[in-house]
């Protein structure tokens, strides 16, 4: 991920050497070359390679001093990073299984919540384009139970499950 | 998982499981598990007779094999993913838990101060009328 950056960074570096440090003039010309040091372009400046370098460090980020161990397990082992217990957890008196004791049991609330989606699901069964006002009272009608209501303020709906015992039929009372 | 194991350490074995069910992360998951076959086996293989009376003596992860695959970022750029597979060794002993009052997070300065305030404030003339 980092390889791009640093390609461009040294390719900026290797354009600013070249530019300070020109050709080397045609061989007619020139007497012998045979210095081997690098020199700064402006005699008495102080604009070496180093200082090039010591400019490019913020393209070529790098921790300047070593992490103690101490500040490591800091941040690994740190109180944070840790697990801790949950605080307020009860058991629940019909199925066993804990939950929080400011909710209740998810267990037993995910067996009503899926008869109420089936349920919910029978409802909006309706055509919107119709007409008639969706504002009766809806009695559920579980497998093997006759879908008949007397009052004409209800509206019955038929499920295609088993009725759950812990739900009360209305259409009998 | 390491965090997993840390925190289990010296709990008892019904306490642990419930808490790493409670957690949502896999690693607390596959504790949660591993603790229970654990206890299971606890009651089958060597017949203790109260299983619940056990605490986590030991619990710790050790990596095993690591599978390299590949995957493509933009820009022609590839990576190493590791797939890592470790053991976890789990130690159950029979016996009253640990005593875990070390765990409780040190005081700092202004809970000190606070308990100082509380401490200046109490004072009162003993034996007074």
């Amino acid at each position: 991920m980092l390889t791009p950056w640093i390609q461009r960074g040294n390719k900026a570096l290797q354009e600013i050497v070249s530019l300070l440090f020109r050709p080397p003039p045609p061989p007619a010309l020139a007497p012998a070359l045979c210095t081997t040091s690098i020199q700064p372009s402006i005699p008495g400046s102080s604009y070496t390679v180093q200082s090039i370098l010591n400019d490019f460090r913020i393209v070529l980020g790098v921790p300047k001093y070593r992490t103690p161990k101490p500040r490591i397990f800091k941040r690994k082992f740190g109180y944070t990073r840790l697990f801790h217990a949950e605080e307020g957890l009860t058991t629940c008196k019909d199925c066993g299984f804990s939950h929080h004791v400011s909710t209740i049991c998810g267990v037993c609330y995910e067996k009503i919540r899926d008869v109420t989606n089936a349920i919910k699901k029978e409802v909006m069964k309706y055509n919107p384009y119709v007409g008639e006002r969706q504002n009766k009272e809806v009695v559920v009608a579980f497998e093997g139970e006759s879908p008949k209501s007397n009052k004409k303020s209800q509206r019955v709906v038929e499920v295609p499950r088993e009725r759950p015992s812990w739900f009360k039929s209305k259409l009998n009372e | 998982m390491w965090p997993a194991c840390q925190f289990v350490r010296g709990l008892n074995v019904d306490y642990a499981i419930q808490q790493l069910r409670f957690k949502q992360k896999k690693s607390t998951l596959m504790l949660a598990e591993i603790i229970e076959e654990a206890k299971n086996r606890a009651k089958e293989e060597f017949h203790i007779g109260n299983p619940s009376n056990m605490f986590v003596a030991e619990a710790f992860p050790i990596q095993h094999k690591m599978i390299k695959g590949a995957r493509r970022h933009a820009r022609e750029q590839w990576c190493v993913i590791r797939y890592r597979y470790i053991h976890v060794f789990v130690r159950l002993e029979e016996g009253e838990p640990r005593n875990l009052s070390t765990r409780v997070r040190q005081k700092d300065g202004w809970e000190k101060m606070e308990d100082y305030y509380a401490y200046l404030r109490d004072r009162d003339f003993k034996y007074s009328l």
